[in-house]
């Protein structure tokens, strides 16, 4: 089918220049993304996996522009997201959506659900107020909610209708790409894999391309065509779902993946828990920027950092010892 | 890690949307709130009305000078013999005007600075809030003395002079109010739609944040009342306006004389204040409920 990606995401780094703590210090840099590159194609989900504070939702931000990228290009559909003016930038939000975390605090708690769904549509000035009513409609039923529910407002909706209507409105400007930003991971267990699957659904029936954040590894697993491993900023194993769990190489994946219980991961090799923080992105460590959690780490470790290489067929990593 | 399991704290947390029905319930189970709301009731019922049912002109020298209350009186005449209590009719309605009219321009210039200074922040929100802070080390009244004695006193100027000297209470709440919401997610979602800035600001913050902003007006228009009283008693009011604080002014100096010809203006005052607070604080706790648990 059609080859050229949906996204391409090339180098992209966000840096954070924070206030000076007195007026002649430097301004402290946090290094949130650090070089990330990788490609979604049409109908494919692409997955990004990682401890809390890695990065995962800056690269949600910066590759719909919503934090402005420090260097680095987002292709979407061949046009480079960071080259837009505002107002261009303002059209192209037709194609690229996003879903965050809590759908509670992502609704304005003032407008009903029916409101909520209509506002791309509104914003976007995208149809008639007849054209967009009965989109409202149709979008409603497609996400599982009963019409008469588009009166009410987000309060009176539990955690899991709270994420369709999320799903709704992101949904109805037709986008072709959409940002999931740990979508089920405010909700009830129960309900996750409710959101999954309606997500899944909607992705083959429109072919949606999706960037699919998680930390649970498990979902991931569950979701994903591709998926790439974050650590501080940094990409350190990328691959397609099969090659991720069935070769995983990096001393990082396999101590994520240690740590979830499911039966059918191989892992090959030994792995030890992950001991200890995250070290701040203020100040990475040198060289291999896991070595301060690594129990592999070699003396080169400390001095160089590892590039992604390709090792196996579509399978990168970026370990001195892989 | 972010927690899998726990929605339901954030579903009894402070909610601004609920229906209003509710936030009627709340503010009715509240005694002074509604004790606040009847004499209000009754005092806009006298602005209206009470020039058709009461029609004596307050200017007109009616009877004889510093008559007390009494039978032809009911509260008694001022040193001219003007009737104290056609006065207190026909005042309620210039008192009211000049009280709301205020507060408009208070709000207008108070949530037009606050918004700019919160919502774009940086060096747009350092230069505001200099200025801002500049009006609040400012006397008030004094502020407002030099303000009416440079021009001849008018009722809009009156009405300026108090916008002038008042507006700081609403920029900085309204300031602190797009400073918090516009961190909120939903804000973020709205930018990630294409929305501008002024939908952001207009139809997605301000509604959100005018619970306290509506507090903050209903108390505005009482302290509208008591500047304007002020500025009449010290003379600087508009000798064509019937206010309340206008009756003060004229009769002070017959206090001694004749009680009545300031008691029952002050009083009016009074309880027109009294009023308004008493519904600011109702529509507070109705509004905020989680505020008053704390
Ligand atoms: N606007 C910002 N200003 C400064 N630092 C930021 C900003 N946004 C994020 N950071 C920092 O960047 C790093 C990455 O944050 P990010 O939110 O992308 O992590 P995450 O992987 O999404 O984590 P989580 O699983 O907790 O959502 C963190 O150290 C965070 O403190
Ligand atoms: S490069 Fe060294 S420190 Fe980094 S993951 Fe590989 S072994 Fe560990
Ligand atoms: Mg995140």
């Amino acid at each position: 089918m059609n080859s050229q990606p949906v996204l391409k995401v090339e180098n992209l780094r966000t840096h954070f220049k924070l206030s000076k703590p007195h007026p002649f210090a430097e301004a402290p840099i946090v290094y949130a993304l650090d070089g990330v590159s990788f490609e979604i194609k049409r109908g494919k989900t692409f997955g990004l996996v990682g401890e809390s504070g890695c990065g995962k939702s800056t690269t949600a931000l910066s590759v719909l522009r919503l934090v402005e990228p420090t260097s680095g290009s987002v292709k979407l559909k061949g046009t480079d997201i960071c080259q837009l003016t505002r107002k261009e930038l303002r059209h192209s939000r037709r194609f690229m959506q996003i879903i965050f975390q809590d759908p509670y605090s992502s609704m304005n708690p003032r407008t009903t659900a029916g409101e909520i769904i209509r506002s791309p549509l509104k914003i976007l000035k995208i149809g008639t107020p007849q054209e967009q009513n009965d989109r409202v409609e149709e979008l409603i039923k497609l996400v599982g909610l009963r019409p008469e529910q588009r009166n009410l407002y987000p309060h009176q909706f539990s955690g899991g209708q709270r994420q369709r209507i999320c799903v709704a409105r992101a949904l109805a400007p037709n986008p072709d790409f959409i940002v999931c930003d740990e979508p089920v991971s405010a909700l009830d267990v129960a309900i996750q894999a409710q959101i999954l699957n309606l997500l899944m659904r909607l992705q083959r029936e429109f072919s949606l391309t999706y960037l699919f954040i998680s930390h649970d590894m498990a979902v991931i697993q569950h979701v994903c065509d591709h998926i790439a491993v974050m650590y501080l900023g940094k990409i350190v194993e990328k691959t397609n779902r099969r090659s991720l769990f069935l070769n995983v190489k990096h001393p990082y994946t396999k101590a994520l993946l240690s740590a979830v219980p499911t039966t059918d991961i191989k892992t090959k090799r030994s792995s030890a828990p992950l001991k200890g923080d995250v070290p701040s992105p203020m100040n990475p460590p040198s060289g291999c920027r896991f070595h301060t959690r690594c129990h592999l780490a070699e003396a080169c470790c400390f001095e160089e950092d590892p590039r992604l290489r390709e090792i196996l067929p579509d399978h990168w990593v970026a370990c001195h010892l892989a | 890690m972010s927690n899998t399991t726990n929605v339901t704290s954030m579903e009894v947390e402070y909610r601004p949307d609920r229906p209003l029905v509710e936030i009627w319930r709340m503010f009715f189970a509240n005694k002074a709130a509604v004790f606040g709301l009847v004499l209000w009731t009754l005092i806009i019922f006298t602005a209206f009305l009470g020039p058709v049912i009461y029609s004596t002109d307050p200017f007109d020298l009616v009877g004889a000078p510093m008559e007390p209350p009494g039978e032809e009186f009911l509260l008694g005449t001022d040193y001219l013999g003007r009737d104290i209590l056609a006065g207190i009719i026909h005042g309620a309605s210039v008192t009211l005007a000049i009280g709301f009219s205020a507060t408009i321009f208070t709000v207008i210039i108070g949530v037009t600075i606050g918004v700019l200074a919160g919502y774009y922040g940086g060096w747009v929100d350092t230069v505001l809030m200099r200025v801002t802070e500049f009006f609040q080390v400012l006397p008030a009244l004094l502020f407002a003395m030099v303000l009416v004695s440079l021009f001849t006193a008018s009722l809009y100027l009156i009405v300026l002079a108090i916008a002038v000297v008042t507006w700081t209470g609403i920029a900085r709440l309204t300031r602190a109010e797009f400073m918090k919401i516009k961190e909120r997610e939903f804000v973020l979602a709205e930018r990630a739609m294409g929305a501008r800035n002024t939908r952001i600001i207009w139809k997605v913050i301000l509604p959100n944040a005018l619970p306290p902003l509506i507090v903050t007006m209903a108390l505005g228009v009482g302290v509208a009342i008591l500047f304007e009283a002020a500025l009449s008693f010290l003379g600087l009011g508009d000798p064509n306006a019937y206010s309340w604080g206008y009756m003060i002014g004229s009769s002070r100096e017959y206090i001694w004389d004749s009680w009545w010809a300031v008691t029952f203006p002050g009083f009016a005052i009074f309880l027109t204040v009294l009023g308004i607070s008493l519904i600011g604080d109702g529509l507070n706790d109705a509004l905020n409920p989680k505020l008053r648990e704390l």
